[in-house]
């Protein structure tokens, strides 16, 4: 086995050590009734079906889209139905076509937005 | 004889070099690739691998034998839902056992890969996708002999991509030009073919879903010397929504050196990736 030098493994571990410590970025949870700086969610969801998402880590790339957009609290993506259940904020929720942009901005194909 | 001796170690030792620095260039996905990465606009997927290369068979009388240790970090960043850019730094430990002269026993930094993909494809359907993307860029020099051609040698290629929840695969092909010359290699083709399936599926780890996928690759290498590698890569992907922990080994099939270069034993690879 080759020995490196001392900047080479610095480097790799440097840059290990930037991924395991991005690991304790969580998106964010569901909101619930109890907590106080939260916005009250509109009671019934926004449905987006999208087309494209084949593997896991489309997930994440549509999640952080979505939950990056003012006015959704909550985005849950279920790969097997090819739907993104986005919980809205009661106050100034989203557009269709503003959620529809954020799918598009992940990579996929929205082809239908459910608004409550 | 002695002069003789020195010019043939350092000329094998140099084309040695290139042609294993390789691997460092960003092609497309699966174990020895990056280009199909894609990140959603905005977003970042860093990718470190370890790779372990064993050479040997020297056509000289220097009756080389090789290990290579190559470390590379790469970094994908989504411009534009289509755009993205691509960055992959390597840094190169190796160990030339001789049979004539001085072992030699270095490390330093390869040259920088820095690619832009653009998708001119996509059509997706419920579950499934094909994607096309051209890819355009170049290997920027370091200037660290001899690992660095001191050149900046152009890159373009395609990689295709089609996926489905129950396997997928990734098709890519590249062509690097060598402005440097002389010692620094030859143009290179590679072509390659990853294809990967779930063996396990969906179990839960904390807030993540987690999949354990096979990926089999073949990799093939064609420099403008003559030289030719078809090279098979077997491993596994333990994949999240924001990891994926990558085991490998990349093995010969068919390899046709020109001299001096030698030729590949195996790679062992360790593979690591996260987004956000």
């Amino acid at each position: 086995m080759l020995r490196t030098t001392p900047l080479a493994s610095l480097i790799f571990a440097v840059a290990a050590i930037s991924i395991v410590g991005c690991t304790t970025t969580q998106v964010a949870d569901a909101p619930t009734p109890d907590t106080l700086d939260t916005p009250a969610a509109l009671e019934t969801p926004a449905v987006i079906t999208i087309d494209g998402m084949a593997c896991p880590f489309c997930i994440n790339n549509v999640q952080r889209q979505l939950q990056e957009v003012q006015g959704v609290l909550h985005a849950e993506i279920d790969l097997q139905k090819g739907q993104a259940v986005v919980t809205l904020s009661q106050k100034n929720p989203p557009t269709a076509d503003v959620l529809r942009q954020a799918v598009l901005s992940s990579g996929f194909t929205p082809t239908q937005v459910q608004m409550p | 004889m002695n002069t003789v001796v020195k010019m043939t170690r350092h000329t094998a030792i140099m084309a040695l070099t290139w042609l294993w620095l390789a691997p460092a260039m960003v092609s497309a996905a699966g174990l020895n690739t990056n280009v199909a990465l894609s990140p959603p606009q905005g977003g970042t997927i860093i990718r470190t691998q370890w790779r372990y290369t064993q050479l040997s068979g020297d056509p000289t009388p220097l009756g080389r034998e090789t290990t290579i240790n190559l470390q590379t970090v790469t970094v994908v960043h989504g411009l534009t839902a289509n755009f993205t850019l691509l960055s992959t730094l390597p840094i190169v430990g190796r160990e030339i056992d001789l049979a004539v002269g001085e072992d030699v026993s270095d490390t330093g930094i390869a040259d920088i890969t820095l690619l832009g993909k653009y998708r001119f494809h996509q059509h997706d359907e419920p579950g499934k996708t094909v994607r096309g993307s051209v890819i355009a860029g170049a290997q920027l020099p370091t200037f660290d002999s001899p690992f660095s051609s001191n050149s900046v040698d152009p890159i373009v290629g395609m990689v295709w991509t089609y996926q489905q929840p129950s396997w997928w695969v990734d098709w890519d092909v590249l062509y690097q030009f060598n402005t440097g010359g002389g010692f620094q290699g030859n143009d290179q083709l590679r072509a390659d073919v990853a294809i990967s399936y779930p063996l396990l599926g969906n179990w839960s780890v904390g807030n993540d879903a987690w999949s354990l996928y096979a990926i089999a690759e073949i990799n093939t290498k064609y420099l403008t010397d003559g030289s030719m590698q078809v090279l098979a890569s077997p491993g596994l992907q333990l994949i999240s929504a924001r990891w994926i922990l990558e085991l490998g080994i990349q093995l010969p099939i068919y390899q046709n050196m020109s001299s001096p270069r030698l030729e590949t034993d195996f790679t062992t690879i360790l593979s690591l990736r996260f987004q956000f």
